[in-house]
């Protein structure tokens, strides 16, 4: 099954690799991003080539180490490179299935062990060997022929190293070693910025080894600070070689300055470029701290909340990173979507699961659409497109509140029972005392 | 009595002793000349040249000397003193002059405002900020929106320009230069009332009396310009001096007003020459006769007072008026001077001969997503010709370099782009620049060709009109092209082009309008609320699932709670039941 689906993979990238469906769907706003067009790195390669500086001109927004991949392999035939892309994809969805092959694994360890604990009733909604058996499988094939990474990679977007980096740094992180994943985690957070929350639920995972019971709070919140240490000296070496190959920081303000500022307008299937499109110029850079600190900050009640389930928290933060991040696009949603089945257990709870499929499907098809419209028929303008971005958006929302909600309710099920007596008690949700 | 008259007189005397050197010390510090010259072209237009030019022999960088004007104009030369400004070149131009048709103009400008200006080498302030007080004081003096020139349309072209008039650096150092282009820049009688106000005669005497605001605004090509230079007399500079050249190119299309060739300067301006100007040192007409038999045969009335030859090849003969020989007091008294050119009969219109260079630009793809421009330049003639090829392009147009590519139809040997120098821009800060060298085989057509990708501007950038475009401005080619075909040397004094082999000769392409993509102007407020919901569901929900607990409520309490202290419960939650 696993073969057929890689070898199927590989046929269909190459295929499309050669003809022009990215122009004839015009789906280039929806996996190109002013930060990961494949347009702008052979743009900087270009730069390069010429003697002028990648970061000169307000054109070329990837980092050092990138742009420097790419111009190590800049000679080579076009050919080669597709297969880098395709080589990659392969990388992420052999990571994907180790990754829930071993969160699979874990989880139905931890049910094991709390089952005599649960209520008698809700036994059967453990997880349990039977129905996960076929979750790595999946979750391997559902990346590689989901529509959106191949999009992806025939748009031979920058992102898929990011991608990548992030699902590495998981697979490390339940394998145990955490210098490594730090490492990868580095990787990740140094290409865009915004994977360097993901440093606490996996230093978190880390810390509490499922052999070492006993120890007390300092010793974990030690190791945790190291683990974070870990990842800053990683990260901090990785700008002291870029800036060994530049020859000077102006990377920076570059990369990680129009990352958090924004300043380009250019529309992608997220929620900053109309808004600061349309800002009144007295409240932009308001907006703006409101807009990041918004992308940040969920990352502390959700630690708080499933701090003894970091993996899911983990999922959680990049979900929620894919809807608010300044430049996002189909890239971001490629393994999350991948990884769903992991947590098929919670979708039993999903009160949105339609709304939400719907949703996705809808703005995807949409999107392509309207942008034609807007930009080359000229017979709509810019919120037919803005709507559909509104709607990808919100349903990106819906899925994380959504399974957030699962968990809390299993959760509380696990606990007093599937079977329940409604008529002198309801349950719902109030403050906690 | 008598001693009072005599003190009275020695008073007088010594008064009148003194006048005569103070009159010594401002006489023959500045002269000024006046000249019109008149071209028939090959296709039934008439090319109309008025330059005014005032040499002044003082230092340009002399601050004592710009405090007291006489022949040259006050206004430009506070504004030339307070901004350390070495050179100025400044145009404006409502047509494209094709050269395609006409041959090369005497002076060639791009459609809209230019401005160039070269810096001292040792000014009083930095150079940007000399820029932008330049930029708006020529804008209140020429009534010209040129305070829309900033750091997003002002680059420094390192190859192709250099100064015009004599510099002080032997290796010229081209960030003291800046230059502008407003294509958008609209030219009216606005204009030409402060231009008028800078000549000695102001539009009263002399060739200036023939400016009627209506006759020249309705016309082909409509150019006015002001140019300043230091210039030396010698070779090592003794006394050096400042040139103010004032000049107004304009094509006239005769047939579209009166159906035939002729004209008269009535039928073009409607007025005539009432005297000439006493601050004047020469006031000339020339008429360009070569082309007399080859476009037809014409005569012109009153003849002139004699015919120069006037390129070093001798072939092209000019028929020359001073109007200085002219009677206006007895023979012109009442009708003032009035040339008229009378043509016999026509031969054809045609295009006359292909100038060795001339371009063609414009803009290439669908929707307002990418676009390219694409320039063509033709090179007619025997030789190879080596171009210097400048273009400006506005940062909203993110040019791409790896879609930079030079076709040529003919196969040549030999290296097409000798040269490039490309200067990315940056985001509200800087345009693109791309300067060229190139040299074009002879008797072919070159492609340069480039991709852009267009920005989004928010929606304060657009201007009122969003849907009527942005320009690109007009694409500078410079060469050096030899004296004799198809061009038009000034025969003029403050030129003296006409005895060298070759001139540079500068040509300009079609400016671009290309369209942005616009939001919807209408909906900030709307985009806010929308978007800011959609941050609150994922706040709100949030919150909720993490700052509560999912537990029981017992059903019977709940519906013995009156309405009151249900409201009171869903507002203050945490108070116990």
């Amino acid at each position: 099954m696993i073969t057929f689906s890689i070898f199927l993979a590989i046929v269909i990238r190459s295929l499309l690799f050669q003809s022009q469906i990215l122009d004839k769907l015009v789906i280039g706003i929806a996996v190109n991003t002013p930060i990961t067009s494949w347009n702008r790195v052979v743009e900087g390669i270009t730069y390069i080539q010429n003697g002028i500086s990648a970061y000169s001109g307000d054109n070329f927004h990837q980092t050092p180490l990138v742009l420097s991949f790419f111009y190590l392999l800049r000679n080579y035939n076009e050919q080669i490179l597709n297969l880098v892309f395709i080589i990659f994809d392969l990388g992420i969805s052999f990571n994907l299935y180790y990754v829930s092959k071993y969160i699979v694994s874990e989880m139905i360890v931890k049910e094991n062990n709390i089952r005599s604990k649960v209520n008698k009733s809700s036994t059967e909604i453990l997880v349990n060997e039977s129905s996960a058996i076929f979750t790595p499988t999946l979750v391997s094939i559902l990346y590689l022929l989901h529509p959106f990474s191949i999009l992806t990679c025939i748009a031979k977007s920058v992102l898929i190293i990011n991608n990548y980096a992030i699902t590495l740094a998981i697979l490390l992180t339940l394998r145990r070693k955490g210098i490594a994943a730090m490492f990868a985690l580095a990787v990740a957070s140094y290409q865009s910025l915004y994977p360097f929350m993901l440093v606490i639920p996996l230093s978190v995972y880390l810390c509490r080894d499922v052999k070492d019971n006993g120890s007390s709070n300092g010793r974990l919140i030690f190791k945790f600070i190291n683990y974070i240490i870990c990842f800053c000296l990683w990260f901090a070496m990785l700008l002291l070689l870029s800036y060994m190959l530049v020859g000077s920081w102006d990377f920076i303000w570059a990369t990680y300055g129009f990352i958090l500022s924004a300043p380009d307008m250019e529309p992608n299937l997220g929620l900053f470029w109309y808004f600061f499109t349309e800002m009144f110029d007295h409240f932009k850079l308001f907006f703006l701290f409101v807009f990041q600190i918004n992308a940040f900050f969920y990352l502390v009640p959700l630690t708080f909340r499933l701090r003894h389930d970091p993996i899911f928290l983990a999922y959680l933060t990049c979900l929620l990173v894919a809807a608010f991040k300044s430049y996002p696009s189909l890239g971001d949603l490629t393994f999350t979507f991948a990884l769903l089945p992991v947590w098929s257990h919670l979708l039993k709870y999903c009160r949105n699961s339609f709304v939400i499929l719907i949703m996705i499907l809808s703005s995807t098809i949409l999107a392509p659409i309207l942008w034609y419209l807007w930009i080359y028929a000229g017979s709509a303008n810019a919120n037919f497109f803005y709507a559909v971005t509104l709607m990808h958006s919100t349903a990106q929302v819906f899925l994380v509140a959504d399974l957030l909600y699962s968990y809390i309710v299993r959760e509380y099920d696990l606990y007093y029972g599937i079977k329940r007596d409604y008529t002198l008690a309801k349950p719902h949700l109030s403050q906690l005392e | 009595m008598i001693s009072k008259y005599y003190y009275l007189s020695l008073l007088y005397v010594i008064f009148i002793s003194l006048v005569p050197s103070t009159l010594a010390s401002v006489k023959a510090n500045d002269h000024y000349h006046e000249e019109l010259v008149l071209q028939p072209l090959a296709t039934g237009h008439l090319y109309a040249h008025f330059q005014f030019t005032t040499y002044w022999n003082v230092d340009i960088s002399d601050k004592d000397a710009f405090k007291h004007f006489n022949l040259f104009p006050k206004p430009l030369g506070q504004i030339l003193s307070r901004y350390d400004v070495e050179e100025l070149h400044f145009a404006l131009t409502q047509g494209l002059w094709r050269p395609d048709w006409w041959g090369y103009p005497l002076i060639s400008s791009p459609p809209g405002a230019e401005l160039s200006a070269w810096f001292s080498t040792n000014p009083s302030q930095s150079i940007d900020s000399a820029w932008s007080g330049l930029t708006n004081a020529l804008s209140g003096l020429f009534c010209a929106s040129l305070n829309f020139i900033d750091s997003t349309s002002t680059v420094s072209p390192a190859w192709s320009f250099r100064p015009e008039g004599a510099s002080s650096e032997k290796n010229i150092n081209s960030s003291r230069l800046r230059y502008a282009t407003l294509t958008s820049e609209t030219i009216c009688t606005e204009n030409l009332t402060p231009w008028k106000k800078l000549l000695p005669c102001d539009a009263k005497a002399g060739l200036s009396a023939l400016f009627n605001s209506l006759a020249l605004y309705n016309v082909f090509y409509h150019s006015m310009g002001v140019h300043v230079r230091p210039v030396c007399k010698t070779k090592d500079c003794k006394d050096p001096g400042v040139e103010l050249k004032q000049t107004l190119s304009l094509v006239f299309d005769p047939i579209l007003h009166s159906g035939s060739r002729d004209w008269n300067f009535a039928s073009l301006f409607s007025k005539v020459i009432p005297s000439v100007c006493p601050m004047a040192t020469s006031s000339q007409i020339f008429v360009d006769v070569s082309n007399n038999i080859t476009y037809g045969e014409f005569t012109l009335n009153p003849p002139p007072h004699s015919l120069t030859p006037m390129k070093y090849t001798k072939s092209e003969v000019y028929a020359v008026y001073d109007l200085n020989l002219i009677d206006f007091d007895q023979t012109y008294a009442s009708h003032g001077f009035n040339l008229a050119m009378e043509w016999k009969r026509t031969k054809k219109y045609g295009r006359g001969l292909k100038p060795p260079l001339y371009t063609h630009r414009y803009a290439t793809g669908v929707g307002d997503e990418n676009g390219g421009i694409r320039t063509r330049i033709y090179n007619h003639d025997n030789k190879d010709i080596t171009i210097l090829y400048m273009e400006v392009v506005p940062w909203y147009f993110r040019l791409y370099l790896h879609t930079f590519k030079i076709l040529c139809n003919k196969n040549s040997t030999k290296n097409i782009l000798l040269n490039r120098r490309y200067i990315p821009g940056k985001d509200r800060s800087r345009p693109y620049l791309l300067e060229l060298v190139l040299r074009l085989p002879s008797k072919s057509s070159t492609t340069i060709t480039m991709d852009f990708q267009r920005a989004f501007l928010k929606w304060t950038e657009h201007p009122p009109n969003a849907h009527h475009g942005f320009y690109i401005s007009s694409a500078v080619i410079s060469a050096i092209l030899p004296n004799d075909i198809n061009t038009t040397t000034p025969p003029l004094i403050s030129t003296k082009r006409n005895h060298d082999k070759e001139a540079i000769t500068r040509i300009y392409t079609e400016a671009l309008l290309v369209t942005l993509p616009t939001p919807d102007f209408s909906m900030p407020f709307i985009v806010i609320c929308l978007t800011s919901t959609v941050v609150a569901i994922a706040f709100g929900s949030i919150h909720n699932l993490t700052t509560r607990q999912y537990q029981l409520k017992n059903v019977e309490e709940a519906k013995k709670q009156n309405i009151l202290s249900r409201l009171i419960s869903l507002v203050l939650p945490f108070k116990k039941k």
